[in-house]
């Protein structure tokens, strides 16, 4: 048990911590040629300008916080009654529903993105933080409804007439009882929405027409001019809120009481 | 002390075309504890739901000291009910779960943690307060969620089949828990079963419901000694029915002439006797004699398969009386007059009773 957990941890830094260690290095690189091992000089330069004004760093962060916060919000709220209904109630066509559901996950998103862009157009929602904070719904209310209805297949309702038998009044059964019990599956779909939607290129790039200038629409910027440096500083920004969320929301991944079932029953 | 009545009380379900519950009347009497008593499937959980708020009727009414509740939400009703599984809230201690009705109605947190101590204390199990319910066995949890009612002191208790999930042993401890604590404090009490020897342990009265009908309601011993119909009779293990016809304290049947009692229904009628109250031997009055078919040892008693008349009658007697007696002997039995019964001749018995087979 130890040697497979050890083995794990191992897998899990060559796979995850490894890739960003040149990363993180060219970040402060000031010259970095082959076959050098590492960078002659050492700088904090590209971290200067990654963080002043002229860069839009900052600007972009804000901006992709904001849309991933927003495209989270309307996840939970579609999410959690979706996942109810799926995870509670049997009904004709469920099947289909829940493959509907899927479906985004399944499909490319450039398709998806291609076929979506007229339709904003003509509902004049192109090129707005609007139109791509609902089309971020798209690849992320799948995630949201397939850990909502895992929660809620293993959820019992009769423990709500339980706790209004009891005394509780609708507002009370809410606040202590159904909300505790799912509280842990919206942490997670949350969790999953928002990095989604943070880490979301392809969506944005098309419905925004560019003018949505999200992180990793920057970041690619700065990748394909050649600015590794720039592109370290920016990458180890954009990394952050996954190593936080996974640092944060580890005991609730895996383990006993995780809240990834699937979809139910 | 609270007397409930129900009026006519339906429920229809929008997808069934049959009604669950049929025009249910029933008084409950202040203090007493009564079984709904009927196969699965045959309304009385939905009659318990319908009294504890939690379902709507289509129509009737049910009222508490005469007063309608109907228009009442669940939490202010002052009927609690118990359910089938215990559901206990799993992220809440058990004292948090027992004081869970208490803290509802904002009470001091010292006031609820004196009072849980108590319930912990009257359920006999002072030390698991600060356990998680998925630390108790089924019986312990099943306790917990009786004093999780208990403790606020409801003008009315539903159970919905408390003892169901438990093993035998619990079952019986956990059946003269319930009755102790109905005794103790008082509350009116409806337990929903489908175990006819569970109503009759417990209860002080009976209803008997089957396919959403109320069939009979009285004491336990009724339903043995009085059922109204064969339906009942069957039930309550009845087996022997003897078609004929009742003049004058007379039966005339198969069986030949039968003394019976003069209070009995004149006219034609189905006869039954209790295979228990069969002796074996003559006496004064209703002495046949029946040809042995079968015999069957059963530890406590024996029983028999006698042929009268072309009838037969199922009797169980004494072990040691039946030891000695042959298959095909001929022997006398009497039929006490005072263990007779009359039924109705149509019995919308034959019907209903192949039904409750199909729902056991």
């Amino acid at each position: 048990m130890a040697h497979l957990r050890r083995m794990a941890a191992i897998v899990l830094i060559s796979w995850l911590v490894l890739p960003l260690v040149p990363l993180a290095i060219w970040s402060f690189a000031r010259g970095w040629t082959f076959p050098n091992l590492l960078p002659q000089n050492w700088t904090l330069q590209p971290w200067a300008f990654a963080l002043s004004p002229q860069s839009g760093v900052l600007h972009s962060l804000g901006l992709t916080t904001g849309i991933a916060l927003a495209a989270t919000a309307l996840s939970v709220l579609l999410g959690v009654p979706a996942g109810r209904a799926l995870g509670q109630y049997k009904f004709r066509g469920k099947t289909l529903i829940e493959l509907i559901i899927l479906a985004p996950i399944i499909m490319p998103g450039i398709a998806v993105a291609m076929g979506l862009q007229s339709v904003f157009i003509g509902l004049h929602l192109n090129n707005t933080v609007t139109g791509v904070v609902l089309v971020h719904l798209i690849p992320t209310l799948p995630y949201m409804v397939l850990v909502m209805s895992g929660i809620f297949a293993a959820y019992d309702p009769q423990v709500e007439d339980q706790a209004r038998s009891l005394g509780a009044s609708p507002g009370q059964v809410f606040r202590h009882i159904t909300l505790p019990a799912i509280l842990p599956g919206i942490i997670v779909g949350a969790m999953f929405t928002f990095l989604v939607s943070w880490s979301q290129y392809i969506l944005t790039l098309v419905i925004g027409g560019g003018r949505v200038q999200t992180l990793p629409l920057l970041l690619f910027q700065f990748a394909t001019s050649g600015r590794n440096d720039i592109t370290g500083a920016i990458g180890m920004i954009y990394i952050l809120p996954g190593v936080l969320i996974l640092i944060l929301t580890a005991r609730h991944l895996t383990g006993r009481s995780s809240a990834i079932t699937g979809f139910g029953q | 002390m609270t007397h409930l009545s129900i009026t006519d009380l339906s429920k229809t379900y929008p997808s069934a075309p049959q009604p669950a519950l049929n025009n249910l009347t029933l008084d409950i009497p202040s203090g007493s504890l009564t079984a709904l008593l009927g196969p699965s499937g045959c309304g009385k959980t939905t009659a318990l739901k319908i009294i504890a708020g939690l379902l709507a009727p289509t129509s009737g009414d049910v009222r508490l000291d005469g007063t309608s509740i109907l228009s009442q939400s669940p939490d202010r009703r002052g009927a609690v009910m118990v359910f089938q599984n215990p559901l206990l809230f799993p992220h809440m201690t058990v004292a948090e779960n027992i004081g869970f009705g208490l803290s509802m109605r904002h009470l001091p947190k010292a006031d609820i943690a004196a009072r849980v101590a108590e319930m912990l204390t009257l359920i006999q199990l002072p030390n698991i307060g600060p356990r998680r319910p998925s630390q108790l066995s089924g019986g312990q949890a099943q306790r917990v969620a009786l004093a999780r009612a208990l403790i606020l002191r409801p003008r009315l208790l539903l159970l919905d089949e408390p003892l169901s999930n438990l093993d035998t042993t619990l079952r019986a401890e956990m059946r003269d828990l319930i009755r102790s604590l109905q005794r103790t404090t008082g509350i009116t009490t409806i337990f929903v079963t489908h175990d006819q020897e569970e109503a009759v342990v417990l209860a002080d009265q009976i209803a008997l419901i089957l396919d959403g009908r109320l069939q009979q309601f009285g004491p336990p011993d009724a339903f043995f000694k009085r059922p109204a119909t064969q339906t009942i009779a069957r039930f309550f293990g009845g087996v022997n029915f003897i078609a004929g016809h009742n003049k004058g304290g007379t039966f005339s049947s198969a069986l030949g002439a039968l003394l019976v009692q003069a209070d009995l229904r004149e006219g034609p009628g189905t006869l039954t006797i209790r295979p228990e109250n069969i002796r074996l031997g003559a006496a004064k009055h209703n002495t046949v004699q029946a040809t042995l078919l079968e015999r069957t040892y059963l530890g406590v008693q024996t029983r028999l398969i006698l042929c009268v008349g072309g009838v037969n009658l199922e009797a169980s007697v004494n072990p040691d009386d039946a030891a000695q007696l042959d298959i095909g002997a001929i022997l006398p039995i009497n039929l006490p007059p005072e263990s007779l019964w009359l039924l109705p001749q149509i019995s919308t018995g034959a019907n209903q009773s192949k039904a409750f087979v199909q729902h056991q």
